[in-house]
């Protein structure tokens, strides 16, 4: 819940993001630089955040899976293909000995032309819910990437816009969230593949001096010399 | 609302039926409790060229699981005519085949207002007409349903697919 993915889509782009803390026993910044993207194929990458264990487990079972798809009939899954793959497996195992607590965000550039949609984002919980927006995000930045994707995000969004919002959001939970996002890793996928960006940082608060006067109290303003 | 699987994710569906016509609607919010994660989450089905199925519930077990859910199954015969409307509870208690179902968070809201616009042997459009008043004002009143209705009209010949929006909250 601590951990922050983000996924933006734009026109033909998806932007990701996620922040590299890593916290412990709740108030212990272990890392700041963790990794939460698991490629999954040349052009379709996931974000998992959640237990830190099952996180791993499952994001490398789904992604190796999917690679094994590809050597074997050599061509590989769409990013469709790849999110309902991992759906599946993610509500499988739901009801199994082994069920992993690890919410996902999926997307892909499609390299089908014919596709209408070819940027794709899904957001997978850990029950196995799939859905598809434009601006998805697991975690209480739920909260925060949500809303200020209601507010900003619109028809044809081009690559600065969405990192214009996403810096908003990235601000805002640097104001609001009590677990402060030090660094936040941004990638894109979009035709040409998946790239990292520069890291994004919370914008510093300045907070104006308190005043003199609150130092003062009420005996102060009392004259006892008189 | 605590952990009631039934009503975590929210959702509705509605099925009615009218003379050699059935139809059935549901909204399209997918939340988490009493935040909402999308508006494009629609709840209908084809199963078949004139059978079609709606599920409400917890939404990881749409289509591959059917525990956490109701159900709402519609059918026509396109010789006869013949129209078919069962619902079914999650664990398998299936109606007769009725007039008028419905499953979800706002069911009971969407009967009281289904009960009332329903007539005996209505025409496609009539259909339509009860089918989506009855979802747009019951989903009003319930926080775990809404953000636009989807609305399949089957009769012999074709189906009629309609979105209707209504209030964006």
């Amino acid at each position: 819940m601590v951990e922050s993915i983000i996924g933006i889509r734009g026109k033909d782009f998806v932007v990701l993001a996620q922040d590299a803390n890593t916290t412990k026993y709740g108030i212990l910044n272990m890392k700041f630089d963790t990794n939460r993207l698991f490629k999954l194929s040349e052009h379709c990458a996931m974000l998992a955040a959640g237990e830190p264990g099952d996180v791993v487990q499952f994001s490398e079972y789904v992604g190796k899976n999917i690679q094994l798809y590809k050597m074997i009939n050599g061509i590989e899954l769409s990013p469709y293909a790849c999110a309902n793959f991992t759906r599946h497996e993610m509500a499988t195992s739901l009801r199994s000995r082994n069920s992993f607590l690890a919410n996902l965000i999926v997307a892909g550039y499609s390299t089908n032309e014919h596709d209408q949609q070819r940027a794709q984002l899904y957001a997978i919980d850990y029950l196995g819910a799939m859905v598809t927006s434009n601006v998805v995000a697991h975690g209480f930045c739920q909260f925060f990437a949500l809303a200020i994707g209601d507010r900003l995000w619109k028809e044809d969004l081009t690559v600065q816009e969405a990192l214009a919002m996403l810096q908003t959001i990235v601000n805002e939970m640097g104001k609001r969230m009590a677990a402060y996002p030090h660094c936040v890793f941004v990638r894109i996928i979009d035709a040409k593949g998946i790239r990292v960006l520069d890291n994004m940082y919370p914008e510093k608060i300045i907070v104006t001096k308190p005043s003199e006067l609150e130092l003062q109290t009420s005996a102060d303003m009392m004259d006892i010399h008189s | 609302m605590g952990d009631d699987m039934m009503s975590y994710n929210g959702g509705v569906a509605l099925a009615m039926k009218g003379k050699e016509c059935v139809a059935i609607a549901c909204d399209k919010r997918y939340g988490v409790q009493n935040r909402t994660i999308a508006t494009n989450f629609t709840k209908i089905f084809q199963y078949g060229d004139y059978c079609f199925v709606s599920f409400c519930g917890l939404a990881t077990d749409r289509r591959f699981g059917p525990y956490f859910v109701f159900s709402l199954v519609i059918g026509l015969d396109p010789k006869t005519g013949e129209t078919f409307v069962y619902d079914s509870d999650n664990i398998g208690a299936i109606s007769d085949n009725v007039n008028l179902a419905t499953v979800g968070t706002a069911s009971d809201y969407i009967f009281g207002l289904g009960e009332l616009f329903f007539k005996p042997n209505m025409n496609a459009d009539e259909l339509f007409e009860a089918t989506s008043q009855s979802l747009l004002n019951g989903v009003d009143r319930d926080s775990a349903s809404g953000w636009g209705v989807l609305v399949y009209v089957v009769e012999k010949d074709k189906v009629t697919v309609r979105e209707l929006k209504g209030r964006q909250d």
